[in-house]
C-alpha cells in the first residue's frame, strides 16, 4: 500500500515533468544558446540593476548574504548599459536577455503561475524577496515612472531607460509615490 | 520489554518531544545526519532488524523524491548543475531538497520508535488526571482510526454474507458502500457514547482513581530526566549563540567548528545516542549475565 | 684693449651672419614642417605595421600569403598602390600573379568583378599598375579573350551599367584610372573624357564641393573629384553643362571649378589641420585632401590656405599616428564604422595615409603625381619645366605682350601631355587674358593620344628561371591541400608558366594544376557551406526539430575541413549554437519519451499489485468457504 502510493509519487512528478517540458540543457549549453550577441543598432534601451537601499539597511539583511559577493558594494548588479530592442521587446525580455548576456542570476514566477497575469520577478542576483526586512523586494522603473503593472506587460520603445532598484520600505525608499491603492512588487 | 520502554512515562514524552522538535526545526546537514543515526539505531534495537532493513524499501525512494521534487521550485543557489526549460537546476536546491528528505525520513523513524515506546496507557497515565477529558479523547481518537476500518470489515463481511449486493456490478457496490457507510457513523457516535458512559461508571477523572498501569517516578528516572533536560539546555544555548547556523541559499554555509560548536554537537550526539546507548548497554549485560548461567 | 675689439668684432660678426643664414619664423605659431627623411620613416612606419599586422615579420615581405588572400578587395590594393608607388621593395610578383587568377575567376560571373561597382575595376587597375603590371592584359576570360580591365572599367563600363550607377566616385575613379596612362578613349566607346568631365563638374554643390549624396559637401569627396579633374587644371576648355542642384545652365573651365572646390576644401579645414566628415574628426579625410593638392602642385607644408592656427594638413595626418607605426580612424567612436576603434591601429586609415604620403613625398622629390603612372619625366624636361615656372612666377603684375606671347610659346613648346605639370600655367593664363591675347583651345583627347603614340614600344616578355626552390617548394605541398596554399600554388604556376623548357616541366605543371583543382573545390565547398548556412539557418532564430538533418550535415561537412579553411565559415559561432539546440530539442523529446515510458511501466506495475491483492484475498474467501463446507459436511455426516 505504501510503495504504491510511492510509485504514484514518482509517477506524478514524471508527469508534471513532461507537461511543464523537458528540455535538459548542461551550463555550456545554456549560455551557449541563450547569449545573443549584442551589436549596435539603431533601437535600444538602457537597463541598470541596483541595490543600493540595501546597504542603508545592512542589518535587515539576513545573514548568508551580508557579503560583498552578494551585494556590492557600490550596489550596483548591472551598470547602466543599452541593448538593442527588438520588435515586440517586454520590459521583462530585455532583462531577461541582460541578465542572461551577464550571467546574473534571476528566479521568475511565470506569467501563468500567479494571479496577474504576469511575469514576477523574484529574485535578482540572490537578492529575492523579503532577503531585506519584510517589505523588501524587487521593483522598475521606466523612465523614472513606477508603472503599477508587470514587466512581462509593460511594452518597451525606442530610447527607454529602465531601472530595477531593490526596495526595502515597500518602494517609499526608492522614490515610488503609488502606494495607495493595490500593492504589487514588481 | 525492552530497557528505554521501563522509564516514567514523563521521561519518555520530554526526551520525544525534544528530539522530535530537534529534527524539525533544524537544516543542520550533520545534525540531521546525528538524529537519523539515533533514531535508526534505537528502531534497530527495538525492532526485528529485518523489518527495520525492509523499511529502507520505502524511506530510501521516499528520500529521492522530495530531493528531486525540490529543485523544480527554488532555483535560488550559485552553483547550477543543469538547466531544465530554461531556468537553473542548482546544487543548492539539491541538497536543501535532500536536507529536507532526511529530516523528514529521520522524523519518521522517531515516531516509529515512540509508538512502540509510548503505549496508549502511558499517555494516559500522564494526562488522565491533569486534563481527563482531552486525554480520553485523545487516546479515543488515536483509537478510532483502526476501530473504524476493522468495523467497516467486519460489516461488509456480514452483508456479503448475508447475500446482500454481493454482485459485481458497480451501482451495486456503490449502493453497498453508501449503506456500510451510514451503518458505521451510527455505529461509531454510539460506541462513543458507550465508551464515554462506561469510563464515567469506572469512576475516570474523579480523585483517587488508580490506573491500569502503574508507574513509579524512582531515582533512576529523576536521574534520567535532568540529564535528557541538561543535554537540550545546553543544546539550546548553543543553537542561540548561533554556532548550529546553516544555510543553503545562495551558498551553502560552512559547518562551523569552533569549541562551542563541538561541543554542542556533542551534546546533541548524546542526547541523541541516549536510547541506543541504552539498549545496547542492556544486550551487553543480558548476555553477560547469560554467559555467567 | 685689443683682445676686447676682437672678441667685440667677432661677436657682431656672428648675430650678422646668424641673423643672414637663419631669418626668424614669420608666423608666431608655425607648422612643424616634415623633411623627405621624417616622410620616409613614417611610411616605412606604416608598412611595419602593417607587416606585423598581417603576421608577417618586419624583415619578411608585407605581400604574404595573408596579404593575398585579400588581393581584389580595398584593403589587399590600396597597400598596393601606396607602396609601389613608393619604390618599396617586396613581392610584386606575386601579386600579379594572384590578382591575374582572381579577376580570370571573378570574370566568369555574369556580373564580371562587380554588379554596381565601377570602382572595383579602377582600384584593381591602380593596384595592378602600382606593381608594375598591365591592367589592360589583366588575363584572359572563359573564352580566351583578352581582359582590359580600363575600357571594362572606364569609357565601356557603360555598356554594361552606367558607369556612376554607384554615385559620383564611380566616375571620379573612372577618370583617375583612364588618366593614369593617359590611356586613349578609342572610337565607340561608350564614355569619352569629356562625358565623364562633364559627369563630374555638374555634380558640383553650390558651396563648390562634393557629396556622394546630399546638399552638404564632404571633404572626401571633394578631394577624389579634385584629384580627378587636376590633370585638366591648365586646360583652357569651356564646358557647357547643366548643373545638377542649381538646375542652371553655365559654362565654366575646369580651372574654375578646382578653384571653386579648393576655396570650399580651405573652408572646411579645422583649426587642428585635420577634417571632419559626416560628423567624425578623421584621418582619411584629411589624407585625401592632401592628395588632392598634391596633383594640383600645391605645397600642403607652406600654402597658407591650408595651414590653420599654425597646423597644416601633414600636421593634422599625424595627429593620428599611433605608437605602433599605423594610423587611427579616429578618436572618437564612429557609428558609420564600427570596425574602427578609437583606440587602435586601422588598416583602411594606415592605407590612405600611405599613399597620401607618399603623394607628398613624390611631391618633394619632384616626382610625377601619385595617380600618374607614366614613366618618370626625362631631366631635360623636368628643367624645361621648372625653367618655365619660374619666369612665369617673375612675370609680375604687368607684363608686356611680347613677353607673354613669348612665354606661351615656351609653354606650347612643352609636350601636350606634360603641359599639366606647368602647375603656375594660371598665372600666365590669366596675364594673356588680361593683354587680351587669345589662347589655343585644345581637346583633352589630343594629350592622351599623343602619350599613346609614345608608348608603342611591345613590352618583351621576360623568361625566367623555375629554381631548385621552387621545385622544392611544390614538391613540399602537402597532401591534404587546404585553402592557404591557394597563393602559394598559384605563384607557382604563373612562374611555371613563364620559365624556360625542362626537364620535368609537364609533370610539375599538373601536379600544380591537380593541386590548383583541388584547392578550388575546397574553396567551391566552403563557398556551398556558407551559403547552406545562410540560406537554411540564417537567421537562426526558428530552429526545429525538422532542421536537425541540416545542422548535422553541414556540421559533418565542417569537421572535414582544415582548421585553416574551417576559419572561413562565416558565423560558425551560431551554426554551433544551432546544433547545441536542435540537439536539445533532440534530448527533450527522447526524456519525454523515456519519461512517459517509466510512468506507464510504473502504473501498469501499481495496478498489477493492487490486482494481485485482491486476488490474494478472493483465493483466501475461497479456501475458508471450501473450509466452512467440509465442516458442515462432515458435522452432517456426523449428525
Amino acid at each position: 500500500m505504501k510503495k504504491d502510493l510511492l510509485a504514484l509519487g514518482f509517477i506524478v512528478l514524471a508527469i508534471a515533468l513532461i507537461l511543464s517540458g523537458t528540455k535538459f540543457q548542461t551550463v555550456d549549453e545554456y549560455y551557449m544558446t541563450h547569449i545573443d550577441d549584442i551589436t549596435p543598432d539603431s533601437k535600444t534601451v538602457t537597463i541598470s540593476i541596483r541595490c543600493d537601499t540595501i546597504l542603508d539597511n545592512w542589518n535587515d539583511l539576513v545573514p548568508e548574504l551580508q557579503s560583498d559577493e552578494f551585494v556590492p558594494q557600490d550596489g550596483v548588479i548591472l551598470p547602466e548599459t543599452a541593448y538593442v530592442l527588438r520588435e515586440g521587446d517586454t520590459a521583462f525580455d530585455i532583462t531577461d536577455r541582460a541578465v542572461r548576456y551577464n550571467k546574473i542570476q534571476m528566479e521568475y514566477q511565470g506569467a501563468n503561475m500567479n494571479s496577474y497575469g504576469s511575469v514576477y520577478i523574484q529574485g535578482i542576483h540572490y537578492l529575492y524577496e523579503f532577503s531585506c526586512g519584510p517589505l523588501s523586494g524587487w521593483m522598475y522603473r521606466v523612465n523614472g515612472v513606477f508603472p503599477n503593472y508587470g514587466c512581462s506587460k509593460y511594452e518597451l520603445k525606442d530610447g527607454d531607460i529602465i531601472e530595477w532598484v531593490y526596495t526595502c520600505d515597500l518602494g517609499r525608499d526608492v522614490g515610488c509615490i503609488w502606494m495607495g491603492g493595490e500593492w504589487e512588487e514588481e | 520489554m525492552k530497557l528505554f520502554a521501563t522509564y516514567h512515562p514523563s521521561v519518555l514524552l520530554v526526551y520525544f518531544i525534544g528530539v522530535i522538535g530537534i529534527t524539525m526545526f533544524t537544516m543542520n546537514p550533520l545534525l540531521l545526519l546525528i538524529s537519523f543515526l539515533g533514531a535508526f539505531g534505537f528502531a534497530i534495537q527495538l525492532e526485528n532488524k529485518q523489518i527495520v532493513f525492509a523499511s529502507f524499501a520505502f524511506y530510501i525512494p521516499m528520500f529521492f523524491l522530495i530531493s528531486v521534487t525540490n529543485p523544480l521550485f527554488s532555483h535560488n543557489g550559485v552553483t547550477p548543475l543543469f538547466f531544465l526549460n530554461d531556468q537553473p537546476v542548482t546544487l543548492e536546491a539539491m541538497l536543501y531538497g535532500a536536507a529536507i528528505g532526511g529530516m523528514i525520513v529521520s522524523v519518521m523513524y522517531w515516531c516509529r520508535c515512540y509508538n512502540l515506546i509510548m503505549t496508549s496507557d502511558k499517555f494516559i497515565y500522564l494526562f488522565g488526571k491533569v486534563i481527563p477529558k482531552l486525554s480520553l479523547v485523545i487516546s479515543m481518537a488515536i483509537r478510532f482510526v483502526p476501530l473504524f476500518i476493522k468495523q467497516i470489515k467486519h460489516i461488509s463481511t456480514v452483508q456479503k454474507t448475508m447475500g446482500i449486493y454481493a454482485t459485481k456490478s458497480i451501482v451495486d457496490r456503490v449502493l453497498s458502500g453508501f449503506r456500510i457507510f451510514s451503518a458505521m457513523i451510527t455505529w461509531s457516535l454510539e460506541n462513543a457514547v458507550d465508551t464515554a458512559a462506561s469510563m464515567r461508571a469506572r469512576g475516570y477523572g474523579l480523585s483517587g482513581r488508580t490506573n491500569f498501569s502503574l508507574f513509579r517516578f524512582t531515582l533512576r528516572d529523576g536521574i534520567m530526566l535532568s540529564v535528557i533536560l541538561a543535554l537540550l539546555i545546553t543544546a539550546l544555548i548553543g543553537n542561540n549563540m548561533g554556532v548550529l547556523d546553516y544555510s543553503f541559499y545562495p551558498r551553502m554555509s560552512r559547518i562551523q567548528i569552533s569549541p562551542l560548536a563541538i561541543i554542542t554537537y556533542i551534546t546533541l550526539l548524546t542526547l541523541l545516542f541516549i536510547p541506543f546507548v541504552v539498549e545496547v548497554e542492556e544486550n551487553r549485560k543480558w548476555n553477560y549475565y547469560i554467559s555467567k548461567i | 684693449m685689443k683682445q676686447f675689439i676682437k672678441k667685440t668684432v667677432a661677436a657682431l660678426l656672428c648675430t650678422v651672419m646668424v641673423g643672414t643664414v637663419m631669418p626668424l619664423p614669420v608666423h608666431a605659431a608655425a607648422n612643424k614642417i616634415y623633411s623627405i627623411a621624417e616622410l620616409e620613416q613614417t611610411i616605412k612606419g606604416i608598412i611595419n605595421w602593417k607587416k606585423l599586422d598581417n603576421g608577417s615579420t618586419l624583415e619578411g615581405p608585407l605581400i604574404n600569403d595573408a596579404y593575398l588572400e585579400l588581393a581584389g578587395t580595398t584593403p589587399g590594393d590600396w597597400y598596393q598602390v601606396g607602396m609601389g608607388r613608393f619604390g618599396y621593395s617586396d613581392d610584386y610578383a606575386g601579386y600579379l600573379a594572384v590578382i591575374r587568377e582572381k579577376v580570370q575567376d571573378r570574370y566568369k560571373t555574369s556580373v564580371k568583378l562587380s554588379a554596381a561597382k565601377a570602382t572595383e575595376w579602377q582600384r584593381i587597375s591602380l593596384a595592378i599598375l602600382a606593381s608594375g603590371g598591365d591592367p589592360t592584359k589583366a588575363g584572359v576570360d572563359a573564352n580566351g579573350n583578352n581582359i582590359n580591365l580600363i575600357a571594362d572599367g572606364t569609357y565601356n563600363r557603360g555598356k554594361t551599367t552606367s558607369l556612376g550607377k554607384q554615385g559620383i566616385n564611380g566616375w571620379i575613379w573612372g577618370l583617375i584610372a583612364l588618366d593614369s596612362k593617359r590611356y586613349p578613349v578609342p572610337e565607340g566607346a561608350h564614355d569619352s573624357r569629356d562625358s565623364i568631365i562633364e559627369e563630374i563638374i555638374r555634380q558640383q554643390l553650390t558651396d563648390g564641393g562634393f557629396a556622394l549624396y546630399g546638399n552638404v559637401s564632404d571633404p572626401d569627396i571633394t578631394a577624389m573629384a579634385v584629384q580627378s579633374l587636376a590633370p585638366y587644371y591648365n586646360s583652357e576648355k569651356e564646358y557647357t553643362y547643366k548643373n545638377k542642384t542649381t538646375g542652371k545652365t553655365v559654362t565654366k573651365k575646369i580651372r574654375q571649378v578646382i578653384d571653386e572646390s579648393v576655396n570650399c576644401l580651405s573652408k572646411m579645414q579645422l583649426n587642428s589641420g585635420d577634417y571632419n566628415s559626416w560628423g567624425t574628426k578623421n584621418v582619411e579625410s584629411t589624407a585625401q585632401v592632401a592628395v588632392a593638392l598634391c596633383s594640383l602642385g600645391i605645397d600642403i607644408q607652406t600654402d597658407g590656405r591650408f595651414i590653420k592656427n599654425g597646423n597644416s594638413l601633414l600636421n593634422g595626418i599625424m595627429l593620428y599616428r599611433m605608437e605602433d607605426g599605423g594610423f587611427v580612424h579616429s578618436y572618437t567612436y564612429d557609428q558609420d564604422n564600427p570596425t574602427s576603434l578609437p583606440t587602435e591601429s586601422n588598416t583602411m586609415a594606415s592605407e590612405q595615409t600611405l599613399y597620401t604620403l607618399t603623394a607628398i613625398w613624390r611631391q618633394a622629390k619632384g616626382m610625377r603625381t601619385l595617380y600618374d603612372f607614366r614613366p618618370e619625366q626625362s631631366p631635360g624636361l623636368k628643367n624645361q619645366i621648372n625653367a618655365l615656372k619660374k619666369e612665369i612666377n617673375n612675370l609680375g603684375n604687368t607684363p608686356t605682350t611680347a613677353k607673354i606671347a613669348e612665354l606661351m610659346k615656351k609653354y606650347e613648346a612643352i609636350p601636350e601631355s606634360e603641359q599639366c605639370y606647368v602647375f603656375n600655367y594660371y598665372k600666365l593664363s590669366k596675364a594673356a587674358e588680361n593683354g587680351g591675347i587669345e589662347i589655343k583651345e585644345e581637346s583633352v583627347e589630343t594629350a592622351a593620344k599623343e602619350e599613346a603614340e609614345k608608348e608603342e614600344e611591345e613590352e618583351e616578355s621576360v623568361l625566367l628561371y623555375f629554381t631548385d626552390t621552387d621545385k622544392r617548394k611544390v614538391k613540399a605541398l602537402p597532401k591534404d591541400l587546404t585553402t592557404e596554399q591557394y597563393v602559394d600554388v598559384i605563384k607557382l604556376i604563373d612562374k611555371l608558366e613563364k620559365s624556360e623548357d625542362f626537364d620535368k616541366k609537364k609533370e610539375y605543371m599538373d601536379q600544380l594544376l591537380n593541386a590548383k583543382k583541388e584547392i578550388l573545390d575546397i574553396q567551391k565547398e566552403i563557398d556551398n557551406i556558407n551559403k547552406d548556412v545562410k540560406e537554411k539557418l540564417y537567421p537562426f532564430e526558428k530552429i526545429s526539430l525538422s532542421d536537425w538533418s541540416v545542422v548535422h550535415s553541414i556540421v559533418n561537412r565542417y569537421k572535414k575541413l582544415s582548421p585553416y579553411d574551417q576559419k572561413k565559415i562565416l558565423r560558425w559561432d551560431d551554426v554551433v549554437k544551432t546544433e547545441t539546440q536542435v540537439d536539445n530539442l533532440v534530448r527533450a523529446v527522447v526524456i519525454t519519451i523515456v519519461l512517459g515510458l517509466l510512468s506507464i511501466v510504473a502504473a501498469v506495475f501499481v495496478i498489477k499489485h493492487i490486482k494481485k491483492r485482491k486476488n490474494r484475498k478472493l483465493n483466501e474467501m475461497l479456501a475458508l468457504e471450501k473450509e466452512y463446507e467440509e465442516k458442515e459436511k462432515k458435522e452432517g455426516k456426523g449428525a
